[in-house]
């Protein structure tokens, strides 16, 4: 629509006020408005009564008050003494944390499924089919429920863990993976392999002019494994001029009935993310294969006719068309993991919404605390819109 | 698309006629207004007699105007009020006998509290006095009463939004809960927290120190979280914490080296675990733990009520009344005190609580007095029980049996 609003469109060609398609569409955004805003306003002035005759307190000056709880695995120090508010967004910290793992994992998870699905080994495609219908007619909560108490608390205890030498151990605890430990030599260790990749950027693009001014290849002088040696030369030379080593294996140990060192994976962290990541997995293979599906097979046929590589197809035929497609959808993937993090409380995993049910325990301050997690949820998923909108517009076809 | 904003456009004239409805004073000031400038101007014009009578009815119509005007202010300030009554003295239980039931909130698998046995039956202490109460008001229970299911971490928020009448739970009473959830009845049950450990854990029973560096499994949006907080600062020990729902299949598996609950429900608990001898109750206590139902705030009169029903069912016990002998005492009985509990004579504010004169001898007949009801979930003789545990008395007994089970006279 390209007309502009001005006062003389009200009178334009004779027509009546109510029978202007100008007026009655800016009568109606604000009569919208109105209707939008009494009907809040009802719920307010609603609540607020209520909340007086039941002697009910609608302050939210209580949050700064003394938390007196545990937020175990914050990603922000925490401790007891802070305020209920921060225990909010320490709780808040360990749900991104679980949102940002799941997500590259999701991620990675369906796309391989989804491609799994496109296989043309029969095995191959007929197990991602399974996957995919299996999953996705589980409610997620029990799936998350059979994870917890059907899987991971019935492994064996932490003196019978199962041990993998070099990669981890598991058991009802927790899994637990070998790390590794920073020490403060790691910056200028890496400031070395930096230095190493600069060099080998460098190099080679002066071996492109050489070829160039050649005309022809020059090797066995231009190759991967010229650069590869550089780069590790550099690594190398950085780890040993250094007093201490950049980083050292962290293996985990048993001590007493816990296990000291290496990474952890409680077992409701692990719980969550692992039904999360599978369940929404299944939902983003779907959409991989759609997607890819969608790019027509005459493009394909056309680029190889053209002399292009299976590799240069899917780079730069499949891959940017089907990314256009997936996004959109993906990112109400996300959106839904986000949502369904909240279910860490069925399996104890300190999220925000645990955080909350103790905070409203604690405190009392049911409608605040409820009202602040509305809000959380609907600022995270209004940045992830922002995220896709931004996206959007990015892979936009120019037309001409 | 000119549907929808049709719809939209009747939607919206009837917002502005309750908007304007509800200006409807101002509109009749205004009439009074422009009639008194009426009756003003024909005064100041007045000079025959045809004046005089436009003068006379100009008045008549402002005195009806504003007799309008007073009545339509008496009548917002009737409904001002009546907006007020649902919070307030009798609404809590004019809404139960217009709903002709009772309902109250519980969980489902508390052994001897609230539970459902394998009949599919409600069970449980809880529901016994969800029924006393029923009967009090009723006169019967049998379709009086429902059961409504919550977690235990839903409570504050079930209790703040009002719509049940009474949570026969195994509340907690604490200060902070007492101000913010609703009022505790009387406490019936006064127990402690009790800490149960595994044996192969490194624990050692009754020394807080050994908890260090341990992993706890409590259940999730309890007293029972914070209490276990404030152990950590008391004893210079930090403990791994597992927030769980049901926290005991976590903790019989071996997620966790110790667990949080009532005292007396953990001997009960570690009875039903894979191993029960891989397990220690300690003997000491963590804290205050009494227990009592709850009822919303802001109607004195339903709280009254429910006390009322459990005060009779523990002066029953103390008077020797029991759901056998009632009819018997209510016939023969010279103790005064028994005939007022039993409505044979007297009264002692059953009235204005709204409850019959003789609901006491109601209650006592279908439910029993209250080491009855206690004998039927936590007696230590097996066939007096027809369900739950057995948990001794000890201070739950009567004040005057070395207990603190203490009930005001029915006077």
């Amino acid at each position: 629509m390209s007309v502009r609003p001005s006062l003389e469109i009200l009178n334009y060609h004779g027509v009546p006020v109510w029978r202007n398609v100008i007026f009655i569409r800016y009568a109606m955004q604000v009569f919208a408005a109105l209707a939008v805003a009494s009907v809040v306003g009802f719920l307010a002035v609603n609540l607020m009564n209520n909340a007086e005759q039941r002697g009910v307190n609608l302050s939210f000056r209580l949050l700064q008050t003394n938390a007196g709880f545990d937020v175990p695995y914050s990603l922000i120090p925490y401790d007891s003494s802070r305020s209920i508010l921060y225990a909010f967004l320490a709780g808040l910290s360990n749900t991104i944390r679980l949102v940002v793992i799941g997500a590259v994992l999701t991620t990675i998870v369906g796309i391989i499924i989804g491609l799994a699905r496109l296989s043309s080994n029969w095995l191959i495609s007929k197990l991602a089919t399974v996957y995919v219908e299996g999953l996705r007619n589980i409610p997620l909560i029990v799936f998350a429920f059979f994870l917890f108490y059907g899987l991971l608390t019935t492994l064996p205890q932490t003196k019978e863990a199962w041990r993998i030498p070099g990669v981890g151990v598991a058991s009802n605890r927790g899994i637990y993976t070998t790390s590794l430990d920073f020490s403060s030599s790691l910056v200028p260790w890496l400031l070395f392999v930096a230095a190493g990749l600069m060099a080998a950027y460098m190099l080679r693009r002066l071996f492109f002019r050489y070829e160039e001014r050649l005309g022809r290849l020059a090797r066995p002088l231009n190759t991967k494994y010229t650069l590869l040696l550089i780069v590790t030369a550099m690594a190398v030379l950085g780890w040993v001029v250094q007093p201490t080593a950049p980083f050292s294996i962290n293996q985990p140990v048993l001590e007493g009935v816990n296990f000291r060192g290496g990474m952890r994976f409680t077992t409701e962290f692990f719980a969550i993310l692992a039904a999360l990541t599978l369940y929404i997995a299944s939902y983003v293979a779907e959409i991989v294969r759609g997607a890819v599906q969608s790019v027509p097979g005459g493009q394909l046929e056309a680029a190889r006719a053209l002399g292009m590589s299976y590799k240069q197809v899917i780079w730069n035929i499949v891959l940017p068309q089907a990314a256009r497609i997936a996004v959109p959808p993906m990112i109400g993937q996300y959106v839904n993991l986000t949502k369904g993090s909240a279910l860490a409380i069925v399996v104890g995993y300190s999220e925000v919404f645990v955080v909350s049910r103790t905070a409203i325990e604690k405190t009392g301050l049911a409608l605040q605390i409820f009202i602040l997690l509305i809000v959380t949820y609907l600022i995270i998923g209004v940045i992830y819109s922002l995220i896709g909108n931004w996206y959007n517009r990015k892979v936009l076809i120019v037309e001409r | 698309m000119h549907k929808r904003s049709t719809t939209l456009l009747a939607a919206l004239f009837v917002l502005i006629a309750i908007v304007a409805c509800s200006n409807n004073n101002d509109e009749l000031q205004a009439e009074i207004d422009d009639l008194k400038a009426q009756v003003v101007q024909a005064k100041a014009s007045a000079s025959d007699a045809g004046a005089q009578t436009e003068i006379d009815s100009l008045t008549a119509q402002l005195n009806q105007a504003k007799d309008d005007l007073a009545a339509a202010v008496t009548s917002a300030s009737e409904a001002a009020e009546d907006a007020t009554q649902p919070g307030g003295w009798g609404s809590r239980l004019k809404l139960v006998r217009d709903r002709g039931k009772l309902i109250c909130v519980g969980v489902n698998d508390h052994p001897g509290f609230n539970y459902i046995d394998e009949d599919g039956e409600w069970m449980g202490y809880g529901i016994e006095m969800c029924k006393a109460y029923a009967t009090a008001i009723f006169g019967d229970h049998e379709d009086r009463w429902e059961m409504q299911v919550i977690s235990w971490a839903d409570r504050p928020t079930t209790m703040q939004a009002g719509k049940i009448d009474v949570m026969v739970l195994a509340n907690t009473q604490n200060a902070r809960r007492e101000a913010t959830w609703g009022n505790f009845t009387t406490i019936h049950h006064y127990a402690g927290m009790g800490v149960m450990s595994r044996l192969d854990s490194g624990i050692v029973a009754d020394d807080w120190q050994s908890l260090d560096a341990k992993t706890l499994c409590v259940s999730a949006g309890t007293n029972y979280v914070p209490a276990a907080e404030d152990l950590k600062g008391q004893y210079g020990i930090d403990f791994e914490m597992v927030q769980l729902d049901d926290p005991m299949p976590a903790y019989d598996q071996g997620r966790c080296d110790f667990i949080i609950a009532g005292k007396a429900d953990l001997g009960r608990d570690q009875a039903d675990f894979t191993n029960p001898d891989a397990h220690v109750v300690w003997d000491s206590l963590m804290g205050k733990d009494p227990w009592g139902m709850l009822v919303g705030h802001g109607d004195d009169q339903w709280y009254d009520l429910i006390r009322f029903v459990e005060w009779v069912m523990i002066n029953a016990e103390e008077l020797g009344v029991t759901s056998e002998n009632v009819d018997e005492m209510a016939a023969t009985s010279e103790n005064a005190r028994i005939r007022r509990m039993l409505g044979v004579e007297g009264e002692y504010g059953q009235e204005i609580l709204g409850l019959d004169l003789d609901f006491g001898h109601n209650v006592i007949k279908k439910i029993g007095n209250f080491h009855e009801l206690v004998e039927r979930f936590y007696s230590k003789d097996e066939s007096k029980r027809i369900g739950g545990f057995f948990r001794p008395r000890a201070n739950d007994a009567l004040w005057n049996q070395g207990g603190l089970l203490f009930a005001p006279g029915l006077e």
